[in-house]
């Protein structure tokens, strides 16, 4: 991930500004990423000080001295340096191999009678006792020191890619001084929602969802930002970028801390899909895949759909289920939401949204932590919430899918 | 309707009250989860603000305990020890107390823990602090000790984390202690140390510190997070006594060489000539950050960025320095020495050189303990460090300090200076401290003397 400092982002009045990343933009950072790439590759096998020394010389070389050149040159550094791999060092060996020479240097300088200190005599002697020169013994001595350590693969991603997705990388740059973000996203698929949706619980950051006129409208920050107004969820609203840069439209509005003043400026981007942005596929939660193994395992005539619908509800609200059971005699589905996190809130909110008319069956799964009680759906002919502990419990689902499905 | 707290992500969230009612000590209504919400370090406050108002209160924030048993070694206290106690007790078990290095921090902490006996959280700069604050503990309490940091995670009644560790982790631990133990507690006001306090519940805190003042002045801010310095004693109050080493400082200045000293005076005329050219006076509370701003601007700017660091390169390392420190070494050959420089890179030619053992930020924590044995144990008689071993670190058998290089800390020179006295029998404690003549060394130098325990 690029740091804040390697991004020549503007300010223009009370707002932050990235460079505009156009082709020709494109067409250089390619080209960096390629020049960079190609000096790491014909190091492979040097040490990383040696590596770090012909990144640098290149570096010098390429400026051409137009404006951010220097620093787009560090960015596109640090992004090649990222995808670097280096060998492990032999640990062991350097630290025994101190052990030894400095304890005997150490028992040398004390010697009777006292003498100026002889380095050399020392590093002889212990090369004699291991069977080899001093030479060699200088040299393996600091062997495990980062700097030594000798580079093993490059493996950068392809130069134009890298490019096309460097604007989400400046702009995750910012975002790690953000202290707020309000983003608006659509997309046609719910699978890309609900990745987006397990992305910000897995970060443990409090979205509040509400319909807009086209996709839907993402507040997000945490529970600290009511009395920090800092960076805290920073990194987390950096990370959640790629995510958002995944739906099909998307824009964001985020309140940063720029400068050494640490000004709160306003940050807007907006794209499509992104090329070399894509979002890591979010894994479910753990008690959720869980949940999954042992549903399946005790068998039923119920299939689980992993990619359901967005259930939107005009004028309410909606909501993104986790999984929709699917029953094989009559087909009748009903849909299922983990709500395991630590807003209360938000089981209120699908409340509301049941009562207020939400056509499909559903069964929120809550935390028994969040402090709800079942009897707040009771009497809903086509809703049901199941409070659990540690573990769902499949033979309790199952019970419930039966009871909301008829 | 009864009041309910609870913990949630470093805040106690308040419910059962309506949003028009009258504001608790610390909170917030937050119209998202639709309830007051107050930083986790308000709790104490908001349990007395709620008891006033002979409100009931479902309290499910507090999630410590007391513990099951207290110390099972106890160690007859130093006077000053036994004062510094009742001083904090005083407060309400609240407070910073400042001891010198070597004074017996710990063992006040002991016995605030101890005296409540809450489940107990010390939070520790490096992980060389937490491994001692670890085989303390677990000798003291005779219980299952929990670290947090350097990659280990083990959550325990009585439980140490670096600072770092704190920070990530205290939204989710942040109601696990009643008592929190802020070791060299001067780190705990920048913002994000900070956060890791506020984002607590934990009634009772203790700071420890032997040099509470930060440059940026925001050691005011210990009454908010760990409450105000309760009691305080100096070096010269306790030096020369039963309790620290009497000791000595030497400052020795080493001249340039002819060739380094073109090459400084040269690299230093590039430097103050870009900052007369620009205007940055450096004697400004914002000349540094001017110059490094401006700097980052132009070639001209690089230049002037590169000969700054060359001559102060040429001043850290002089040759005339590293031969002395030789001198040094042979001179303390039946002594325990510790050579202190301010950059990795001066430390790395002195190991090579001298052949001793080198501890920086990257020497693993094994390596680390098994240096600190061996020159404990006399295996060793010098070890060279940069930074990591200004602060806390316990090395008793070391009387020989040698700073070949420093920044201008008072704070920095006076922990350096603590690390040799730590009382034995017949100790004399010496620290050297190598200043190349005729560069900004010397007036480095004279400001990070400025302490009662180098006049």
């Amino acid at each position: 991930m690029l740091t804040a400092d390697l991004v020549a982002a503007r300010r223009r009045g009370t707002e932050l500004r990235l460079p505009p990343t156009d082709a020709g933009r494109r067409a250089r950072i390619a080209t960096l990423a390629a020049e960079l790439g190609a000096v790491a590759r014909a190091h492979l096998g040097q040490t990383r000080d040696a590596v770090e020394e012909a990144l640098r010389e290149a570096g010098l070389a390429a400026e051409t001295g137009a404006a951010g050149e220097r620093r787009l040159h560090e960015a596109v550094g640090k992004l090649v340096r990222d995808e670097l791999r280096f060998e492990e060092p032999a640990r062991e060996d350097a630290i025994a191999l101190r052990r030894e020479t400095f304890r005997w240097a150490a028992a040398a300088r004390r010697a009777a009678p006292p003498a100026p200190f002889d380095r050399a005599a020392v590093l002889d002697s212990v090369a004699r006792a291991r069977g080899t020169t001093a030479a060699a013994l200088e040299a393996g001595l600091y062997a495990d020191r980062p700097g030594a350590q000798r580079l093993l693969a490059v493996e950068t991603t392809a130069p134009m890619l890298l490019a096309a997705g460097f604007e989400i990388r400046e702009a995750q740059a910012v975002l790690l001084r953000a202290t707020r973000i309000e983003a608006t996203v659509r997309a046609a698929d719910a699978a890309i929602y609900r990745r987006l949706f397990r992305t910000l619980k897995f970060l443990r950051l409090l979205p509040v969802i509400t319909a807009a006129r086209s996709g839907i409208r993402i507040e997000i920050d945490g529970p600290l930002s009511l009395f920090q107004g800092g960076g805290r969820y920073g990194l987390q609203l950096a990370l959640a970028l790629p995510a958002i840069a995944a739906c099909d439209a998307w824009s964001i509005e985020a309140d940063v801390r720029w400068g050494a003043e640490r000004r709160t400026l306003r940050f807007r981007l907006a794209g499509e899909a992104a090329a070399g942005a894509a979002a890591t596929d979010a894994a479910p939660p753990d008690e959720l895949a869980a949940f999954i193994a042992a549903f399946e395992r005790q068998g039923s005539e119920w299939r689980i759909d992993r990619e359901p619908a967005v259930l939107d509800l005009p004028g309410a609200g909606l909501c993104v289920p986790d999984l929709a059971f699917v029953r094989a005699r009559d087909g009748a589905c009903v849909y299922f939401e983990l709500l395991g996190f630590w807003s209360r809130e938000a089981v209120f909110r699908r409340i509301d949204l049941v009562r207020a008319g939400l056509p499909q069956r559903i069964l929120f799964a809550v935390s028994k932590s969040l402090r709800v009680g079942e009897a707040l759906l009771d009497g809903a002919p086509t809703a049901a919430l199941y409070v659990f502990g540690r573990v769902i419990a499949a033979k309790e689902i199952l019970a419930r899918l039966e009871a909301l499905a008829g | 309707m009864d009041v309910t707290l609870t913990f949630r992500g470093g805040t106690v969230e308040v419910t059962g009250l309506p949003a028009s009612g009258a504001a608790l000590p610390g909170c917030l209504w937050d119209a998202r989860t639709a309830c007051w919400r107050a930083p986790a370090s308000a709790y104490a406050d908001l349990r007395r603000a709620l008891a006033r108002q002979a409100q009931t209160v479902d309290d499910r924030a507090r999630g410590y305990a007391e513990l099951p048993g207290g110390a099972l070694v106890r160690r007859t206290p130093r006077p000053y020890q036994e004062e510094a106690l009742c001083a904090w007790q005083a407060a309400k078990g609240r407070g910073v107390v400042v001891l010198p290095t070597g004074a017996g921090k710990t063992q006040v902490a002991c016995m605030a823990i101890d005296d409540r006996r809450r489940s107990t959280l010390v939070l520790a700069p490096t992980l060389d602090l937490v491994r001692q604050w670890y085989d303390v503990l677990r000798a003291t309490f005779g219980v299952p000790v929990g670290i947090i940091g350097g990659g280990d995670y083990g959550v325990e009644a009585l439980t140490v984390s670096t600072y770092d560790s704190a920070y990530l982790h205290m939204e989710h631990l942040g109601n696990r202690f009643g008592l929190l133990v802020f070791d060299e507690c001067h780190h705990l006001p920048g913002p994000a140390y900070a956060l890791a306090a506020r984002a607590a519940v934990a009634p009772f805190r203790l700071g420890l510190t032997a040099t509470p003042e930060r440059a940026d002045g925001r050691h005011a801010d210990f009454d908010e997070l760990c409450g105000p310095i309760v009691y305080r004693k100096d070096i010269v109050d306790l030096s020369g006594g039963d309790y620290l080493a009497p000791y000595e400082t030497v400052r020795l200045s080493v001249e340039l060489g002819e060739a380094d000293r073109l090459a400084h005076d040269e690299a230093r005329g590039v430097y103050r000539d870009f900052l007369a050219r620009n205007g940055i006076r450096m004697s400004s509370p914002s000349g540094w950050s001017d110059f490094i701003i401006r700097s980052a601007r132009s070639e001209d700017g690089r230049r002037a960025m590169a000969a700054y660091r060359r001559q102060r390169e040429i001043a850290f390392a002089a040759p005339a320095k590293l031969d002395y420190v030789g001198l040094l070494l042979d001179r303390h050959r039946d002594d325990r020495v510790l050579l202190f420089t301010q950059d990795n890179a001066t430390a790395t030619e002195l190991s090579r050189r001298f052949l001793i053992p080198i501890i920086t930020h990257e020497t693993r924590v094994r390596e680390r303990s098994e240096i600190l044995a061996g020159l404990a144990d006399g295996g060793y008689g010098a070890i060279v460090t940069s930074k990591v071993l200004n602060e806390g670190v316990d090395i008793p058998a070391a009387n020989v300090a040698v700073v070949v290089s420093g920044s201008a800390s008072v704070r920095e020179h006076v922990q350096r200076l603590g690390r040799i006295l730590r009382a034995q029998a017949g100790k004399h404690a010496l620290l050297y401290e190598l200043v190349t003549a005729k560069t900004t060394e010397t007036f480095t130098s004279a400001r990070r003397r400025d302490h009662s325990a180098y006049r």
